[in-house]
């Protein structure tokens, strides 16, 4: 994969994005800072420590920006507000989507999907502040639990990772009405990343994506798996029970496995393919494997989105 | 296929059990937490079931292990055994005679005979059935008939020559009884011996064989050589306290070709006390009497074993062992109003300085009541009438265990007996005397076989028999009383009744020559004597006992009878109070007695056994039979060839091994049960080492 943050190998190895060892870290922006600079440090160069300030565009005032940068002299010109832009300045908006459902609670190792979908958020969200984006994070499980509007200050970043760290596991999930909530709320273009295990209907989840792509964002969706789940690999039988809905089932694996990983597998299939023709990056993290892999997706896709 | 134990079969209903622990378990199924079962459909009950199997292999290897061990316990057999007789055609019927008396110590005879067993059995065919009698002066069967040579030779390895006597006749008779449910064909007697000569006692005069029988010998006696032995260890008191002793010992010896001055030692409480050499000449079968220098017994529980230093082939009959104390003698009370009426009786009773009683003289109105219980036996001798006090005391006396013998006198009367007339045996009546010469009356009914006269021969009975008596009481017995002797009318002279756990004896004449002539007679000595022991139940203690003799243990010490009585009352265990430790050193276990029955011990060993009983130790001294030390044998054959043979079954129908019989014997060589174990043992290895694979594998 080549780009102009140069050629990064999947297989980089990064010895300190292992879950396990975050784990053993309890503090969150420790954790982000451990992972990100572990990232950084595996790159080739990088393009993203200069600050340019060469000119790109004017663009008209909108309410919210800082009066500051009103250019009075285009003002005098045309009797209208702009705001002069620099290269540099052109930052983006990382909205970081973080699914808190029951679901996520889940762990047959040391780590669960919620710790990893944490520290994967929280390095996301260092990393982006780190490349002056803004950055916002919302939380969902049924409904809305926590919302944090995209900001680029660096006390904004102790607020998100506060948010991220406090975030625990809660009932079920539903993609169709918060996500459409929150969407109403983007006024502006720029990346999603979605931390789901997208444990819910295939229609709901599309419908969210969907419509995120269609205001014009860049979308990257990361389902969170635990290995157990890819694997399905329980022995004798077992009285198996749903950690959303609490639904019980007294079944043998053994019998069970092959319908389960073919449901599995189709599910992931009709949102990678739908992700594929929206042109949305779908990334599936394994919570056995490095961070690494989703900063590297979400920096490519930041490339794309400049 | 048939089985010895068919009903152990049930035991294959076990089989359920791991279709049920299966079932349990999926009961029981683990709970998991799962993130999500959008995916996971439900699997039909069926489905369930059919997991269980997913293990196959491991239930089915279960279900072998379980039907195996339940074959095994059946005791399979392969071969119809009502087809195949065990005693069939050409099947023999064998018995091994042997011998483990204590002379077959003597150098490798035990050995050599056990090589011979070995022999025999080797020889054995196929379908022969063999058993082992084994012997010494008691016999007993060392296996069953169905028993395979290859155990019974085991049996005979294991076993070691004990120490007692041989008595080769009731084997023989034994062997024979062994023989007699043998069907057609010629039975056989393998007897292995030395064929000692002291073995043929007196009872095997009469012996004979059935003429079916075949007698094989084989003499396990190699060429004698020297063997020197202590007959007999003799202490005696030599005065009337007992103070010192005078010990005397004789020493037998056999083929002795050269003169010997062996030394003997005699130790005293295991401390050498005498010593001197004894000078044997060369025979090949004598005898020498040693006496010792008298020495001083010590105070308290003494013992004495004497060693004839010389070494040969039997070198355990070089020791004899005595106790240096002397025995307990009973306590008795004789009481009289005055004493020349005991001239004679006193006399005795106290007649030899190793006399078992201990005689204390009174008066009765003089002995307190409540010194009555110190006593084993009170003798009222021409008692007038009796304080009441006494009267009452005498009768608890009695009820306690006590002996009484009552006898008459000029002064004794019906009425002045008072309360104790209830406790006599008869009913005192007139006095009768004899008007003049003939009227006198001789004695007319004697139970010679009465305990009192058992150590009486029939030259005695004559002296009794022809004593007269002018005086006496006419007696009316009283329903539980026995008359020992009574007079030619018919009156009875000696009577006996038991009351409570005591005896009382009543003599209805005098002891002295007032009114009978009896204690001028020879007699008169033991009767009296005899008379006191036996309402006193009281058996003099020997001061050595022999290997194979049975003693109770509450004649060793009188205390010890006491101690036994508060034992069976508070209900502990007798083998916790008491402890017996034989010469060897090992610790004898004690049955608890069981009513009336005392316990008693069988000794085995030469030697001192120690008896400790709560704070009290008895030593008890045990020797070897002087007779098994003479191993003079003759030719077996010689004496075989003198014994008859007679028909034993004329008319009668041979006995056939029953059925079960059979069964049990066929089962017992083919062992298939054994198979089977072996075989249940590693189908459950591999199911082992299999569900730890399963095991781990999921783990992982």
């Amino acid at each position: 994969m080549t780009s102009r943050a140069g050629t990064v190998s999947e297989h980089t190895p990064l010895r300190f994005l292992d879950p396990a060892v975050l784990a053993r870290i309890s503090n969150l922006e420790l954790v982000a800072r451990t992972v990100v600079e572990g990232f950084i440090s595996g790159l080739h160069r990088s393009p993203y420590l200069g600050f340019s300030v060469d000119f790109a565009q004017y663009r008209q005032y909108i309410e919210g920006d800082d009066i500051r940068q009103i250019d009075w002299k285009v003002y005098a010109r045309s009797d209208r507000h702009y705001v002069k832009q620099h290269e540099g300045e052109t930052s983006t908006n990382v909205t970081l989507l973080l699914d808190i459902s029951g679901s996520m609670a889940y762990r047959s190792g040391s780590v669960s999907k919620m710790e990893y979908a944490r520290y994967l958020t929280a390095s996301l969200a260092f990393f982006a502040q780190r490349q002056r984006d803004r950055v916002g994070l919302t939380t969902f499980a049924a409904g809305l639990v926590d919302q944090l509007p995209p900001r680029c200050r660096r006390e904004h970043l102790s607020s998100l990772l506060h948010l991220i760290d406090k975030a625990r596991a809660d009932a079920g999930t539903a993609f169709g009405k918060p996500l459409q909530a929150l969407a109403e709320t983007i006024r502006r273009r720029g990346i999603v990343v979605l931390v789901s295990d997208l444990h819910a209907p295939t229609g709901e989840v599309l419908e969210s994506i969907r419509q995120f792509r269609f205001q014009g964002n860049d979308v990257i969706v990361i389902q969170i798996l635990d290995p157990r789940e890819q694997r399905f690999d329980f022995s004798d039988s077992v009285q198996m029970v749903d950690m959303e809905t609490r639904r019980q089932l007294v079944m043998d694996p053994a019998l069970a496995r092959a319908d389960y990983l073919a449901g599995l597998e189709s599910h992931q299939q009709e949102i990678r393919n739908l992700c594929g023709a929206l042109g949305v990056d779908f990334l599936v993290m394994e919570t056995s494997r490095p961070l690494d892999l989703a900063l590297y997706r979400y920096l490519s896709t930041r490339q794309k989105s400049r | 296929m048939q089985f010895l134990n068919p009903l152990f079969l049930i035991g294959s209903l076990a089989l359920i059990a791991p279709i049920l622990v299966h079932l349990v378990r999926r009961e029981s199924s683990r709970r998991v937490l799962f993130s999500s079962l959008m995916f996971v459909r439900r699997t039909p009950k069926a489905s369930l079931r059919k997991q269980r199997l997913r293990h196959p292999l491991l239930l089915l290897l279960r279900l072998a292990a379980l039907l195996l061990l339940v074959l095994a316990i059946a005791r399979p057999l392969l071969t119809d055994p009502d087809a195949v007789g065990l005693t069939g055609s050409g099947g023999r019927s064998l018995v091994l005679l042997l011998d483990d008396s204590f002379s077959m110590r003597f150098g490798d005879r035990f050995e050599r005979a056990q090589a011979q067993a070995r022999a025999i059995l080797e020889g054995l065919a196929p379908g022969d059935r063999v058993q082992t009698v084994v012997y010494s002066d008691s016999t007993r069967l060392l296996n069953r008939p169905e028993a395979h040579p290859r155990e019974v030779g085991k049996l005979i390895d294991a076993l070691e020559p004990g120490f007692s006597g041989t008595d080769h006749g009731p084997a023989l008779r034994l062997a024979e009884q062994v023989l007699a449910g043998t069907p057609e064909g010629s039975p056989e007697i393998h007897w292995i011996s030395d064929f000692q000569e002291s073995g043929w006692q007196p009872g095997s005069a009469h012996l004979s064989i059935d003429e079916r029988v075949e007698l094989r010998t084989y003499p396990a006696a190699q060429a004698p050589g020297p063997n020197l032995s202590i007959g007999r260890l003799t202490i005696e008191p030599e005065n009337r306290s007992a103070s010192r002793v005078a010990v005397t010992a004789e020493i037998r010896y056999q083929h002795l070709r050269q003169s010997l001055d062996p030394a003997l030692v005699l130790e005293i409480n295991g401390q050498p006390a005498r010593n001197r050499t004894v000078h044997l000449k060369a025979a090949a079968n004598d005898t020498r009497l040693v006496r010792f220098e008298s020495l001083a017994v010590p105070r308290g529980e003494s013992t004495a074993r004497l060693h004839l230093r010389f070494e040969d082939a039997l070198p355990e009959d070089n020791f004899a062992y005595s106790s240096l104390s002397p025995p307990p003698r009973l306590k008795t009370l004789l009481l009289g109003t005055h004493r020349r009426d005991h001239y004679y009786l006193n006399r005795a009773l106290t007649a030899s300085p190793d006399s078992s009683l201990d005689v204390t003289v009174a008066e009765p109105g003089r002995i307190p009541p409540a010194e009555l219980s110190s006593y084993a036996a009170v003798i009222l001798n021409n008692c007038p009438s009796l304080p009441e006090a006494t009267t009452s005391a005498l009768i608890h006396f009695v009820e306690s265990g006590g002996g009484l013998l009552l006898i008459s006198g000029p002064q004794t009367h019906a009425e002045s007996l008072g309360g104790l007339q209830e406790i006599l045996p008869a009913k005192l009546l007139k006095r009768y005397r004899a008007a003049g010469r003939g009227q006198d009356q001789p004695i007319g009914l004697l139970q010679k076989r009465h305990p009192i006269f058992n150590d009486f021969e029939e030259v005695h009975f004559s002296y009794f028999m022809g004593t007269a008596y002018t005086d006496f009481h006419r007696v009316e017995p009283l329903a539980g009383s026995q008359v020992v002797a009574a007079l030619q009318d018919g009156s009875p002279l000696l009577l006996e009744r038991q009351s409570g756990k005591g005896r009382v004896l009543l003599f209805t004449s005098s002891l002295d020559r007032n009114w009978n002539q009896l204690p001028l007679k020879s007699v008169f000595l033991p009767f009296c004597q005899e008379m006191v022991r036996y309402a006193a139940r009281f058996r003099p203690s020997p001061r050595a006992y022999g290997v194979g003799d049975r003693v109770g243990l509450q004649s060793l010490n009188p205390q010890w009878a006491k101690a036994l009585e508060t034992l069976s009352t508070s209900g502990r265990s007798f083998a916790h109070t008491w402890t017996v430790v034989a010469p060897s050193g090992r610790e004898i276990p004690l049955e608890d007695p069981v009513g009336e029955d005392r316990s008693s011990l069988t000794l085995t060993e030469p030697g001192f056994y120690r008896f400790r009983v709560q704070e009290t130790e008895n030593l008890l001294a045990a020797n070897l039979d002087s007779r098994e030390s003479d191993l003079r044998a003759p030719d077996p054959e010689q004496f075989l060839a003198q014994l008859p043979r007679v028909a034993r079954r004329e008319g009668a129908a041979p006995r056939q091994p029953t059925s079960v019989e059979r069964r049990h014997a066929l089962e017992n060589r083919q062992h298939l049960w054994w198979y089977l174990v072996l075989a249940a043992c590693l189908v459950l290895l591999v199911e082992s080492l299999l569900a730890n694979r399963y095991s781990y594998n999921v783990t992982e």
